[in-house]
């Protein structure tokens, strides 16, 4: 069978916001990645990492927020999106790309009702006549498998559980039938019970709607749930993608390796953790070189020269490390 | 074996009253000795923070009562909290490092006016004192100039406890320290914890919703479930092999390998989760 093209490439991304006087600030240099048919991506970084920011410019949304694309591409469909105006992304946002946000009371809007949102979203989508809006807005909560959705559809946000909110915004997502669907953190703030069902719920609806995902996290274990490809972000970088179970097995970046190794899940009672020396380059002042490099055991002196190195194949993943052929292979 | 450090006995929380009353808590009794790390989980909801302000004296019980050292420090019906001159032994870390400090106080200040207050040393003492306490912890002189705004969710958090161990306290109550934070700090925090539990000898009650990190740091657990403690016992032991359905659920639902780790039959459950969903071909070539 032939190689299936992807459908979203985004090659040497970065975005910056604009400073007074002193040019562009870079919040993401540089993002690396490509998404095929039914992929299911998980983007793992810690706070500052950039992978909102990405989110924001695969929603065409960094305007909104005060950054812009500084160079790079976002071809969808071999068509590139890094400049393409309201216009353009009007007829992308939603329709090909769905979103899912942080489970928050900011994602839905309290004043209106269920029904109206998601009817909104099915109007944006075709042409459809009001009952025909409702019965698909009753179809999509029970896609959701939300229980008496009759009910569920009069509601507002307030009167709903962080749960079923989460459900509510998937379903809106849903409304256009996207072909990629980007969940930013989508079960950070719940239960993990709750947690539990969401995720379920993300798998059986990317096997029956074929979606491609592009999951968000700061949890590894939840990606692990969820995606079979995985990029680790540290400091606005792309800094290894891969398989997952090739980048969790075998890191070929010492920064994934460090997180792997502070995860509490896999640790031994009564041992210490180990963690990351220092503390995560912030925005403004990423060191020259390879970012990870004043934490980085590994480091020598060529890490220092020139930008933050770009990926590069090793084994089944790609990483920016100059030196992983000196990283053992367990985590 | 003296008695424990801390003992909460019976404790019911009430908000409201009459037909609309709402128990936030029910009945519900634990212990603390000194050195050990005794774990809270729960969902939210399940009352887990009304039981942690009820220990430092921060909420009114409508029957039951807590012990301190063997003395009555909050009983039912009750107006005074804690006497004055007791509050120093409980101290409590809270969820939110974004507001539990005073934003317009640099990092040592905030834990220099904790030291004034509670061991009355003058400001220059103090601020010595807290950058002394601040650097055991990890906060460098640099970053214990800073605003609160200009420092990370673990800095900030580290900070916190700072202030809560200026006092020299007996007990740390620790609701929901690292939910805030990220992964590595995260484990930063929970080696900390681990080490003033040893090296001052501190109790610590830890209150968290996160089954793993509980079971890492913790000797002893209780399960809350809905106002009422549902299963109690040695982590290890509630673990591997619980006896409260609510608790099994909560172990079925972590994410990823957490279970794993746990219980080997979680661990399988997973394993064939796995192989169930679809793996896209790899073409080796085009993929990454």
């Amino acid at each position: 069978m032939e190689a299936e093209s992807p459908i979203l490439r985004v090659e040497n991304l970065c975005i910056g916001v604009p400073r007074r006087r002193r040019g562009l600030l870079s919040i993401v240099d540089t993002a690396d990645f490509q998404l095929r048919r039914h992929q299911a991506l998980g983007v793992v970084g810690e706070s500052g990492s950039g992978k909102t920011m990405l989110c924001r410019a695969l929603m065409g949304t960094l305007r909104r927020h005060g950054a812009g694309v500084a160079s790079g591409r976002i071809l969808y469909r071999e068509r590139d999106l890094a400049g393409a105006g309201e216009k353009v992304w009007r007829r992308i946002r939603g329709r090909r790309i769905g979103y899912v946000p942080q489970s928050s009371l900011a994602g839905l809007n309290p004043v209106l009702t269920v029904r109206t949102q998601l009817t909104e979203a099915i109007h944006a989508a075709r042409e459809a006549s009001a009952t025909e809006a409702e019965d698909q807005a009753l179809q999509l909560l029970e896609l959701v498998r939300i229980p008496r959705s009759g009910q569920v559809l009069e509601m507002r946000s307030h009167e709903l559980s962080g749960g079923m909110r989460q459900r509510v915004m998937i379903a809106a997502a849903l409304a256009q039938e996207p072909e990629i669907l980007i969940a930013d953190e989508p079960t950070t703030a719940l239960d993990v019970t709750i947690q539990r069902e969401i995720l379920n719920l993300i798998n059986r609806l990317r096997e029956r709607l074929k979606m491609a995902l592009i999951f968000v996290s700061h949890d590894l274990a939840v990606i692990e749930e969820v995606c079979d490809s995985v990029m680790v972000m540290y400091a606005g970088a792309s800094v290894e993608i891969g398989p997952l179970e090739a980048v969790v097995r075998h890191p070929r970046h010492p920064y994934t390796r460090a997180l792997l190794a502070s995860r509490v899940d896999l640790a031994v009672p009564g041992e210490d953790l180990e963690t990351i020396p220092g503390d995560p380059a912030s925005v403004g002042a990423w060191p020259s070189g390879c970012r990870f490099r004043p934490r980085c055991p590994l480091a020598e002196d060529d890490c220092r020269e020139g930008v933050q190195p770009p990926l590069a194949p090793a084994g089944l993943q790609r990483t920016a490390c100059l030196h992983h052929d000196r990283m053992g292979c367990d985590p | 074996m003296s008695g424990p450090l801390l003992e909460g006995r019976d404790i019911t929380v009430r908000f409201g009253r009459g037909a609309d009353a709402f128990e936030a808590v029910r009945d519900a009794s634990l212990t603390l000795h000194p050195g050990e790390i005794v774990g809270v989980v729960g969902e939210s909801g399940s009352g887990k923070t009304t039981l942690a302000r009820v220990l430092v004296g921060l909420q009114q019980v409508a029957s039951g009562a807590v012990f301190l050292e063997g003395q009555p420090v909050v009983e039912a019906r009750s107006r005074e909290s804690v006497p004055k001159n007791e509050r120093w032994k409980v101290q409590m870390v809270f969820q939110d490092p974004y507001s539990s400090l005073n934003p317009r106080m640099r990092a040592w200040s905030a834990v220099a006016e904790a030291l004034q207050v509670w061991r009355e040393m003058t400001r220059n003492q103090a601020r010595m004192e807290a950058f002394t306490l601040l650097q055991s912890i990890g906060i460098d002189e640099s970053q214990a100039r800073r605003f609160p705004k200009a420092l990370s969710g673990g800095q900030r958090q580290r900070v916190s406890i700072a202030r809560a161990l200026a006092p020299e306290p007996k007990v740390l109550i620790a609701d929901e320290p690292t939910s805030a934070i990220d992964q590595s700090a995260q484990a930063r925090l929970a080696n900390l914890l681990r080490r003033l539990r040893s090296e001052r000898n501190l109790a610590i009650l830890f209150i968290s919703h996160d089954l793993a990190l509980v079971r890492y740091l913790t000797s002893r657990v209780h399960v809350m479930r809905r106002g009422r403690i549902v299963e109690s016992g040695p982590t290890e032991a509630v673990l591997r092999k619980p006896r409260h359905s609510y608790t099994r659920i909560l172990l079925d639902s972590l994410p990823g390998r957490r279970g794993e780790a746990i219980s080997n039959r979680r661990g399988e459950a997973i394993s064939n989760r796995r192989q169930e969903r679809r793996f896209p071909a790899a073409d080796g070539s085009g993929g990454f």
